[in-house]
């Protein structure tokens, strides 16, 4: 049995302010193993996004603990925190404001092979055409800028950046929901593949539950800023115990049962 | 047999580029039929959107175009807003944030149909209850901040339909919802054109959404028509090897998955 690799404990914030007092995450606990993908469906406002920035730390939480290796992250002093950034890494779902549109994509790629110390000086050219190539793109790209390229070559790069600081987990947030759907089929693959060669754990957010399900190993159903439902894949997507899944997998459109609606 | 509402006719549209001539619609011909639900499909790039710009007559200035569309259903050339409505996928960027619901939707009331603005306002009223917005009366004062992505979607479709347009174009028009949302925004549409008075032309990029919508659809690849036809036939008969590919790569519930299950819990 592989070993737990992230752990979060009773995991709360709200949002308040200009009359919201919203709940977006309250009391959320679960696990990740190494080589694990832990998918998390809901719908729009259920949390999804904050428990992303959460484990990121790019939002502080109110109340919960996180565990990487065992290690309490939010009790990290500032200088440890930013040696252990690059262990959890993300990927957005524009790529477009996730980058620098100056810089170029190679240059975007050896920032953190730099910040985190991953490679000497005289490496990271070639640590970072070696990336491109493991995310199926070709080692000249690296000059070009973000803009210049198409929308799932995008997404690759932002992976290819992602890996940089070989991360232990990656949390995608609705990473492929705007690419086109044969590019989305390609992306999977891609990320099945990294995952089995490198053994990187994902956690993957999606609108989407039939894209969600593909990947995922357990899934999460969240709603209200809450987890209603946890379990494998197959038995939550298929006998859904909670309404927020029941009603989640009743609205995925489908042309084999065209015409149901 | 019902009537051909609208005819699109070798109808090719040109973007002058820094690269070159870029065609965003090469040769396309297609007859839209009166009171049809017609999906529009394809993938980034495909004209799809184009299409429904050259309907509305929203195309830029420094498009060429060549071929014809022609409205024998009208009889005349119809006018967008009045004629056709349109709902796009960014009802966040298609609401003015500075001007009240009742305002917006009411407007194309007032300006096509010469309601005076109490009567314009009561329509607003009719419309947002149509559409489904929780007590319509208060939220003829509320903005469109004040609302979730899919109120402002419904709020978006009772303006694109206030002026009883024969023909309403949903360009995307879910694609930024959630799963949970898109399906009550796609009920919503289809019983919009239920009694069949009002044409819908619904562009997406989704063959799943496209098939349990549409009496027919409409297959676009890199600017051209791949095939169209009735909906059943087109997901289960596909003539085109580009709509076998797309209807491989879409995924619901009874795609294989990637991954085993789980080896850890």
């Amino acid at each position: 049995m592989p070993d737990e690799l992230l752990r979060v404990e009773g995991l709360s914030k709200r949002f308040t302010g200009r009359g919201r007092n919203v709940a977006a995450l309250d009391d959320v606990t679960f696990s990740i193993s190494g080589g694990e993908t832990l998918g998390v469906v809901g719908p729009s406002g259920s949390g999804k996004s904050t428990l992303a920035r959460v484990l990121l730390r790019l939002v502080e939480p109110d109340a919960g603990r996180i565990l990487i290796d065992g290690e309490d992250w939010r009790a990290l002093s500032p200088k440890t925190l930013r040696r252990r950034r690059g262990s959890i890494q993300m990927v957005f779902q524009d790529p477009l404001s996730a980058f620098n549109p100056r810089t170029t994509i190679g240059k975007a790629i050896m920032d953190p092979l730099r910040i985190h110390a991953v490679v000497d000086r005289d490496a990271r050219n070639a640590v970072m055409e070696e990336l491109l190539q493991r995310v199926g793109l070709s080692a000249d790209m690296s000059s070009r800028r973000i803009h210049e390229v198409s929308g799932g070559q995008r997404q690759r790069v932002a992976l290819a950046r992602a890996l940089a600081s070989r991360p232990r987990l990656v949390v995608l947030d609705e990473a492929l929901s705007a690419l086109d759907v044969s590019v989305r089929g390609r992306m999977l693959e891609l990320l099945v593949r990294l995952q089995a060669e490198e053994g990187i754990s994902y956690l993957f957010i999606g609108h989407d539950p039939a894209v969600v399900r593909m990947i995922s190993h357990r899934v999460a159903v969240m709603d209200h800023g809450r987890i209603v439902e946890t379990g494998d894949a197959d038995a939550v997507f298929s006998d859904p115990g909670s309404e927020t899944g029941k009603a989640l997998i009743a609205a995925i459109p489908t042309w084999r049962r065209s015409g149901s609606a | 047999m019902r009537s051909v509402l609208c005819k699109v006719d070798r109808l090719s549209v040109v973007y002058r580029t820094k690269a070159g001539a870029q065609h965003a619609l090469r040769s396309v011909s297609l007859d839209i039929v009166a009171g049809e639900k017609l999906a529009v499909i394809g993938e980034s790039g495909s004209g799809k959107s184009t299409l429904s710009l050259a309907l509305t007559g929203l195309l830029p200035e420094e498009a060429l175009v060549e071929g014809s569309i022609s409205w024998p259903g009208f009889g005349f050339d119809p006018v967008a807003g009045r004629d056709i409505g349109i709902v796009f996928q960014d009802p966040g960027s298609s609401l003015n944030p500075v001007l009240t619901i009742g305002d917006q939707v009411g407007e194309g009331a007032g300006r096509h149909l010469g309601l005076d603005r109490r009567a314009a306002r009561e329509k607003a009223v009719e419309l947002l209850a149509r559409v489904r917005i929780p007590q319509p009366e208060n939220a003829l004062g509320a903005y469109p901040h004040q609302f979730s992505g899919g109120q402002r979607q419904r709020i978006a479709i009772a303006a694109a339909i206030a002026a009883g347009p024969s023909v309403l174009i949903a360009d995307e028009a879910t694609s930024a919802l959630d799963t949970i949302v898109q399906a009550e925004i796609s009920t919503l549409l289809e019983d919009l054109v239920k009694n069949g008075d009002m044409t819908l032309i619904f562009v997406t990029h989704d063959i799943g959404l496209a098939a349990s919508l549409a009496d027919r659809i409409a297959v676009f690849r890199t600017a051209e028509l791949v095939e169209s036809g009735d909906a059943q036939s087109i997901v289960h008969e596909p003539q085109a090897e580009y709509t076998r590919q797309l209807l491989a790569t879409h995924i619901d519930l009874e795609s294989p998955r990637l991954v085993g299950v789980s080896d850890a819990r």
